[in-house]
């Protein structure tokens, strides 16, 4: 619904409110932060206290095991410093006033042409143009932000991004952008800016942040690729498939639908079928690198139809010849009967 | 003069700068971000659009937001 100023004061008051909670919940989380530093550092002045005791004692092996836990426990505290300074530089800022809110709403609707309120989910809208992104229709987007989530913004679920006129990708109905996925938009380089723009209350510039997401492509890091938004086509069919349907061919380089592509039975690897062949003997799909010759003929075939290098043709010739020989050796041998002239 | 500068390009953060006196807005952000073009920009002075030879006044307050982001997935 569309508001008049009473409401939008209202509504600012209600956003304020939520991010008092939870800017309450960071001092909370502080203690933890502090503590983190702290505890090291009581660590290590047990470490100086067992020092002296050895020094006074002479307990060298004992002091020597003593600096090897006093370098571990150093090891923690950098990291520990670091996560405490950004948590205190986040409380930096004042909490805005309601009329500084008040003041983002009506940005909001001067750069989105229209803000909504949904006083019963409690979720604000503003809407993008349509969007393109490389030649592929998208539709418009409703970006809602979640103001009953804001308290609780380390989950991030406070933003969906709703598509108006969804052109999902092919191959998977609930990525309607290469960023959004179930209706969650992956930020990136955005989401340290989108949070600290929430916590300190810059509403419009939450928006304006996620409007500019949506409008980039990242090529190298999207839930589905531009490239493969309407499916992939299959090299030797055109069908389009999804990419759990296609097959790479392993010799021309080339994608494959499960009908124009197979496997090679001896070592698996995938191929079409053109770059497929059959044994000659016995018809079972091979590729060309699994194919093997036979020593006399030259023929080529799979390796079942071979046996010590032969094909079973030559090695039946084979088998002839050798009786053949057997039976010429016996007759030259003369028996032990026969005189000799 | 002290102006707020609202940085949405990086850590999203928000600081008082110094700036010279009689300083454009265009001049002030080739001196914060000397790498970018202002295309690539939303630049806001007190939440309006402001023509690049806005010049700047005391407390006002500047935001730059880059209008090209890269998502991912998770």
């Amino acid at each position: 619904m569309e508001l008049i100023d009473k409401q939008w004061l209202k509504l600012a008051d209600s956003i304020r409110h939520q991010l008092q909670t939870y800017r309450i919940q960071q001092y909370s989380d502080l203690r933890s932060l502090i503590y983190n530093v702290s505890l090291p550092q009581g660590h290590l002045e047990m470490i100086r206290q067992a020092l002296d005791k050895c020094s006074y004692k002479n307990w060298w092996a004992a002091a020597k095991k003593l600096t090897l836990k006093a370098k571990k426990s150093l090891q923690d505290i950098p990291s520990a410093v670091s996560k405490l300074e950004y948590a205190l530089a986040a409380l930096d800022p004042p909490l805005p006033a309601n009329r500084d809110i008040y003041a983002e709403l009506k940005q909001i609707q001067e750069e989105f042409g229209r803000l909504e309120y949904d006083q019963d989910e409690n979720i604000l809208s503003a809407y993008t143009d349509p969007i393109e992104l490389e030649d592929i229709y998208l539709g418009d987007f409703q970006i809602q932000l979640h103001l009953s989530h804001i308290s609780a913004m380390k989950n991030n679920n406070f933003l969906k991004v709703i598509a108006l006129d969804p052109h999902p990708a092919a191959c998977n109905d609930a990525v309607t952008h290469p960023h959004v996925s179930d209706e969650y938009l992956c930020a990136g380089d955005a989401t340290a800016s989108i949070q600290n723009a929430l916590i300190n209350g810059r509403i419009c510039d939450v928006f304006i942040l996620v409007r500019s997401v949506l409008e980039t492509y990242n090529s190298l890091s999207p839930y589905v690729s531009l490239n493969e938004w309407d499916g992939i086509s299959c090299y030797e069919c055109g069908y389009i498939a999804t990419e759990e349907e296609t097959f790479y061919c392993e010799s021309c380089d080339h994608i494959f639908c499960l009908e124009c592509s197979s496997l090679c039975h001896f070592c698996e690897t995938s191929m079409c079928i053109s770059c497929l062949t059959s044994c000659p003997v016995c018809e079972i799909s091979i590729c060309e690198s699994c194919l093997q010759t036979c020593k006399e003929c030259e023929e080529t075939m799979c390796e079942s139809c071979l046996e010590d290098g032969l094909c079973a043709s030559c090695r039946e010739d084979k088998e002839t010849d050798d009786e053949k020989e057997t039976k010429e050796i016996k007759c030259e041998i003369p028996s032990s009967n026969q005189q000799v002239a | 003069m002290q102006i707020l500068y609202i940085n949405n390009f990086g850590g999203g953060f928000a600081d008082y700068v110094t700036v010279a006196a009689n300083t454009t807005i265009e001049k002030f952000f080739q001196l914060q971000l000397p790498n970018e073009n202002t295309g690539d920009f939303l630049i806001r002075v007190n939440r309006q659009p402001v023509p690049r030879e806005y010049v700047l006044q005391e407390n006002d307050r500047v935001t730059i937001t880059p209008t090209k982001l890269e998502g991912a997935k998770i």
